[in-house]
């Protein structure tokens, strides 16, 4: 062969997840080990809830 | 248990009593806010089990604790100090000490009130991590945070940017806990710290 093929890396560029997107090379935030009396889809939702209202919920295609 | 649940496992050693509530929910929240989990004997609710082997089983899982001897003091109808306290953190000393294997990377902050009141009552502990509160919420989520950190591979917010995302999450928890027919003032303890965690990281993913 007369060019020769880049080698590829099979290291993740720094600041990467698997899927390619970028982190800020920030902790992550572990869920709690022990369930509590109410569901975590109802948490998340009055969360989420109360962000909207004070306008401080997650842009739309952040995630 | 995996080796990195062990790692990132804090054992929360606090009074809990009404007086202590705010102290004790601002280090749940700097311990969570910092990427670690608290461990704390309020989260089981298996009365079969016998009290002590809780927390010894919940030591045994933890690589890390915060022990808080700031409740350590005459109580006015006994007239004798509550021993709660002094009585776990030997046990997570002694782990650490007699335990094997992963046990010997055991490590503890303690907390007092004040610098140096330990050493009227506990002075065996010196030469431990020993840091003083003074009972101010700013002061021992910085302290917490800043031990923490020692522990972390990743990078974690300062102390006063927990202390002010905290606020805001004590700002929001009423409207919160309407929206669950929960009322704030008796909220248990898996329950808050469910709040915390999904409220951190919609607070994180809207920054």
């Amino acid at each position: 062969m007369g060019t020769q093929e880049k080698k590829r890396s099979s290291k993740k560029p720094a600041g990467t997840t698997t899927k390619g997107s970028k982190t800020k090379g920030y902790r992550t935030i572990k869920s709690p080990p022990k369930r509590g009396t109410v569901s975590v889809a109802a948490v998340r939702r009055a969360v989420r809830k109360v962000l909207r209202e004070s306008g401080e919920e997650r842009r739309p295609g952040t995630r | 248990m995996g080796p990195q649940d062990y790692n990132q496992s804090v054992f929360i050693n606090c009074p809990f009593d009404e007086k202590y509530k705010s102290l004790f929910r601002a280090i749940i929240f700097a311990v969570y806010d910092s990427g670690f989990v608290a461990r704390c004997a309020l989260e089981e609710d298996d009365g079969s089990q016998v009290r002590v082997q809780k927390i010894y089983d919940m030591i045994s899982r933890c690589r890390l604790g915060i022990h808080d001897l700031s409740r350590v003091q005459i109580d006015r109808a006994s007239r004798l100090p509550r021993f709660n306290m002094p009585l776990e953190l030997g046990a997570f000393l002694g782990a650490k000490y007699f335990g094997v294997d992963e046990q010997k990377n055991k490590a503890c902050l303690i907390l007092d009130s004040m610098e140096f009141r330990y050493q009227k009552f506990i002075s065996d502990i010196a030469g431990q991590d020993i840091r003083a509160h003074g009972n101010d919420i700013g002061r021992a989520i910085g302290i917490v945070r800043n031990w923490l950190r020692t522990y972390s591979r990743t990078s974690i917010p300062s102390g006063s940017v927990i202390l002010s995302r905290y606020a805001r999450f004590r700002k929001k928890l009423p409207a919160m806990c309407g929206d669950l027919n929960l009322n704030t003032t008796e909220l248990i303890y898996n329950d808050f710290v469910l709040l915390v965690t999904e409220w951190l990281r919609e607070d994180y993913e809207a920054s």
